[in-house]
């Protein structure tokens, strides 16, 4: 019964992704039965960003029993609570996306609604005065939900900034306690079976084969076996995702991290700010049709608020996916399975679904091609969510200082993404799907932030009169910031569980 | 003001008195006004009993009713599974509750597979042990495989329940004619005299292809037995209010907030349709995702599950087995759990729900 069990699988690259998947494999694969050998090259090296996650990760970290604190500490990682986005709608103006929710639904009808009627009739407060995540975030605050804190504070959402070299270094160390192999080399060729044009093996450079039944694709941008292997294809979303370069370094970090990422947008794209225990990440993603490599590194660095810790380093991506991430028996992991732009952190997270879609499909050797292709099914479709709401960030925008911001302001969108924003736009109505990522939430955060509110309210909620809902805010709102002034800083919150160890540079100096 | 403040429901019986009760809970009553026009034309009632699904319990919540209003009125008695019988005369169980425990992330089916117990599916499942044994309970015992509960009501207590709830002007109809117009509809005549309204409800089970069109919302076509028995002639109101008070309109029915009211009921349409078709043992012409369905289940018994689902995993694993389809495998990670183990560990399982059984059995002949 037993015949056509895949045995070996190979992970070929060792950045986030392939040392995600290692890790999950080795826990998850029954002991004795999946062997799990890991390919990673030193002389090639891995993308090295990716610092910003959502919160869905801390389910990766519980279903594999990592401890929380540990991995904090190891990854110098620091609290994110959401991202604020600057000069977005418009230069001067600022919205924060939170994790959590907006208040609290009364009456069974989603809290914006409420908001907005108040709103129509004169109260000017924004929509993230009732965010306690935006509240924690702007006044440094960082506590872990725990049941005992009650309802506000367990609306907290929270997810991680961290070190991406360290975050694999964690994960490596993880995979080899699970049984994990770990081979230095470069793959210098994919050798296919003849008959059914499944990847038998891969040869490295020093000569060694490699043979497995199942290959899980890490090696990035390239995609050395999807694509160059097996010639899988690409779909390219340039057209709403045009930016194709990022430009990336860290600085010093000044003062105390803050707990949220920072987007602030630049003539031809975006700039990250990510807050780590030891430094802090920067980095532009522009499009290299409106800006030169050389102006956007000078971009960058002019609007660094700390010292360079080292040179620039310069990337270059087409925002898009795979025709099919899996393809034979090989299934497309991170980077090579696709990449639509980090403006919302959602690539690990594409990483982490990939991952547990495997395994809730995992194969036998002959690779059926049912599981395949709800495999492929499922992946299209969180994918698609996830670029539709990217580009609500774009096409939302009202500046018209530059080139770029002329082009995504009145570039074409996907009807699926239009059917989505009529819906918000007359009422602030929302159905979210079972695969789709962002929530309610986040779709009202960067509609209303980008100053496209819903013209009208669910006319339901006019069966509480206006002062009954005054009151409600009200309450909200003092809850909250009695909820933020009781917790600590994030730094204190560090400092008390899960504080990494100083890191000092080769003078000796405290980074 | 553009709001809408009159609304009136045409239909009998339980489809016209539940929209009408849910909308009395969720509507300030002052500002709302709530005719019922009951007409015998196209009527679904029997007054015999009907199902109530486990998520009528939210319905119930809003509607102010409580299990022991349901009990008095409306002899309510709990119900663990849909018992279906098709026109072949087979009688398929879909359960409301799981098919034994899963372990580490792996569903018990494919544990259950992996351990060879010779022990059937089904008897893992405590829901359709006690629906066999005439047992109840409210809660599965700690460790036992966990199940919702809804009711079997005679559906006369429990439109008089509906009824007491729903506060509506009531006009029973001997002649109702319906008025089409431009904008849906125009006027309704009832014994010949002209009612109109912002909102028509339309609870009368007439073959439609899109639920809303302007001011004419119907809520119940295409009806047979199928659905009386799964519960879906309930399920179907309480989804249609449900989506109706998400999409609550004013009196210019926004056509894109309409035109999403229509695609959500038409994909959760496709569920029910394709579930009647598997419980039909015909499933020729049926859907792509009832297509997945069955061939992932039929490779390694897992079920995919699609956006705007109705039925749950169980219920799909009942009717994709009555149906005789069988998982030509599992899934392998079920092998991180030690073989003997394992088949000792789903022994004791079903030696744990025999022992409830036997237990409540014993309560019950003792109490008799
Ligand atoms: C500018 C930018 C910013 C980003 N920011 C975020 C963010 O904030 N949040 C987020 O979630 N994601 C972000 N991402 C995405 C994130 O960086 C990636 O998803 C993540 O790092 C995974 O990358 P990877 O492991 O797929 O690829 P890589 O890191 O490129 O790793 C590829 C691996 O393959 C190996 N390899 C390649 N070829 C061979 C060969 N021939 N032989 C042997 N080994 C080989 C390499 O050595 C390397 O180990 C960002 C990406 C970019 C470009």
């Amino acid at each position: 019964m037993d015949n056509g069990r895949v045995k070996n699988i190979v992970i070929v690259g060792g950045g986030t992704a392939g040392w995600m998947s290692a890790a999950a494999l080795s826990k998850l694969m029954p002991k004795g039965q999946g062997n799990v050998t890991l390919v990673e090259s030193e002389e090639i090296g891995t993308v090295g960003v990716g610092e910003a996650t959502i919160p869905q990760i801390a389910t990766f970290n519980e279903r594999l029993g990592i401890n929380e604190d540990d991995f904090i500490r190891e990854t110098q990682a620091t609290f994110k609570l959401g991202i604020e986005f600057v000069d977005w709608a418009k230069k001067g103006d600022r919205y924060f996306h939170p994790f959590g929710t907006h208040g609290f639904d009364l009456e069974g009808i989603e809290f914006h609604h409420y908001w907005n009627k108040l709103r129509e009739q004169g109260d000017n407060r924004n929509i993230e005065d009732y965010s306690i995540n935006a509240a924690a975030a702007y006044n440094d605050k960082f506590i872990r939900p725990q049941s005992e804190h009650g309802p506000i504070i367990n609306k907290l959402g929270y997810a991680f900034h961290f070190d991406a070299i360290l975050y694999a270094k964690f994960l490596r160390k993880f995979s080899e306690g699970n049984g994990a192999r770990r081979i230095e080399g470069k793959v210098e060729k994919v050798n296919l079976r003849n008959d059914n044009g499944f990847i038998e093996s891969i040869t490295l450079a020093d000569g060694q084969v490699l043979e497995a039944d199942l290959f899980i694709d890490c090696t990035g941008f390239r995609g050395l076996l999807i694509e160059e292997a097996l010639q899988t294809g690409y779909i390219d979303w340039s057209e709403y995702l045009p930016v194709d370069s990022a430009v990336a370094i860290p600085c010093e970090k000044i003062g105390e991290p803050i707990p949220y990422t920072r987007s602030t947008a630049r003539e031809a794209g975006w700039q990250w700010r990510i807050p780590l225990q030891h430094r802090t990440g920067n980095g532009y993603v522009y499009c290299s049709q409106y800006q030169s490599k050389e102006e956007a590194e000078k971009t960058l660095l002019s609007n660094l608020d700390g010292k360079p810790l080292a040179s620039p380093k310069h990337l270059r991506f087409k925002t898009g996916r795979r025709k099919k991430f899996w393809s034979k028996n090989c299934v497309a992991i991170g980077l090579s399975a696709g990449f639509m732009e980090p403006l919302e952190s959602t690539s690990i997270h594409l990483i982490q679904s990939g991952i547990s879609k495997l395994i809730a499909l995992f194969p036998d050797k002959s690779m059926n091609p049912v599981e395949r292709d709800e495999y492929n099914r499922l992946l299209e479709v969180g994918y698609a969510h996830i670029r539709d709401f990217l580009i609500l960030h774009y096409t939302l925008t009202e500046r018209d200082d530059s080139a770029f911001w002329n082009y995504v302001r009145t570039m074409s969108i996907p009807d699926s993404l239009k059917r989505k924003m009529a819906l918000i736009e007359s009422r602030g109505r929302f159905f979210k799907y079972d695969d789709e990522l962002f929530n309610v939430t986040s779709w009202m955060a960067v509609a209303i932030g980008q100053g496209y509110t819903p013209k009208g309210y669910n006319p339901m909620v006019d069966s509480l009169s206006e002062e009954n809902i005054t009151q409600s805010l009200r309450n909200i709102r003092a809850a909250i910031d009695k909820a933020v002034e009781a917790m600590p800083t994030q730094q204190a919150f560090i400092d008390r569980f899960c504080k990494a160890q100083d890191v000092y540079t080769a003078a000796g100096e405290n980074i | 003001m553009n709001q809408l403040r009159r609304i009136i429901i045409i239909g009998d019986s339980i489809e016209a008195w539940l929209p009408a009760a849910y909308l009395r809970a969720r509507l300030p009553s002052d500002d709302y006004q709530i005719t019922l026009i009951e007409t015998a034309e196209n009527s679904i009632a029997n007054n015999g009993d009907i199902l109530a699904r486990p998520t009528s319990k939210n319905l119930h919540h809003t509607i102010e009713t409580a299990e022991h209003e349901l009990g008095s009125k409306a002899k309510a008695r709990p119900a663990l599974c849909a018992a279906i019988t098709n026109d072949k005369g087979a009688t398929i169980n879909l359960p409301f509750g799981n098919y034994g425990v899963d372990r580490e992330g792996t569903e018990f089916q494919h544990l259950w597979k992996f351990s060879g117990s010779e022990k059937p599916l089904s008897e893992f499942n405590l829901a359709l042990v006690m629906h066999k044994a005439s047992l109840f309970i409210p809660e599965a015992p700690k460790g036992a495989p966990a199940y919702d509960y809804g009711y079997i009501l005679d559906e006369q207590g429990y439109k008089n329940i509906l009824k007491s709830k729903a506060n509506a002007k009531h006009i029973m109809a001997d002649t109702l004619s319906v008025k089409h117009g431009v904008h849906g509809i125009d006027e309704i005549i009832c014994n010949d005299i002209s009612h109109c309204a912002d909102l028509y409800i339309d609870a009368r089970n007439i073959d439609y292809e899109t639920a809303w069109q302007n001011n004419h919302l119907k809520i119940i076509g295409g009806f047979d037995a199928f659905d009386h028995q799964s519960g879906m002639r309930l399920h179907r109101i309480q989804m249609a209010m449900e989506r109706l008070f998400k999409l609550w309109p004013d009196r210019e029915f926004a056509a894109i907030e309409i035109a999403e009211y229509n695609r959500l009921e038409a994909a959760q349409s496709v569920h029910m349709k394709d579930m009647n078709l598997l419980l039909q043992q015909n499933v020729q012409g049926c859907s792509d995702a009832l297509t997945r369905k069955i061939k992932l289940f039929e490779s390694r018994g897992r079920i995919a599950i699609e956006d705007f689902e109705i039925y749950s995993k169980a219920e799909w694993i009942a009717a994709l087995s009555a149906m005789g389809i069988v998982a030509q495998n599992y899934d392998r990670l079920a092998h991180r759990i030690d073989a003997i183990a394992l088949a000792q560990w789903v022994e004791q399982l079903h030696a744990a729900i025999a022992n409830v059984v036997k237990q409540l059995s014993d309560r019950k002949t003792r109490k008799h």
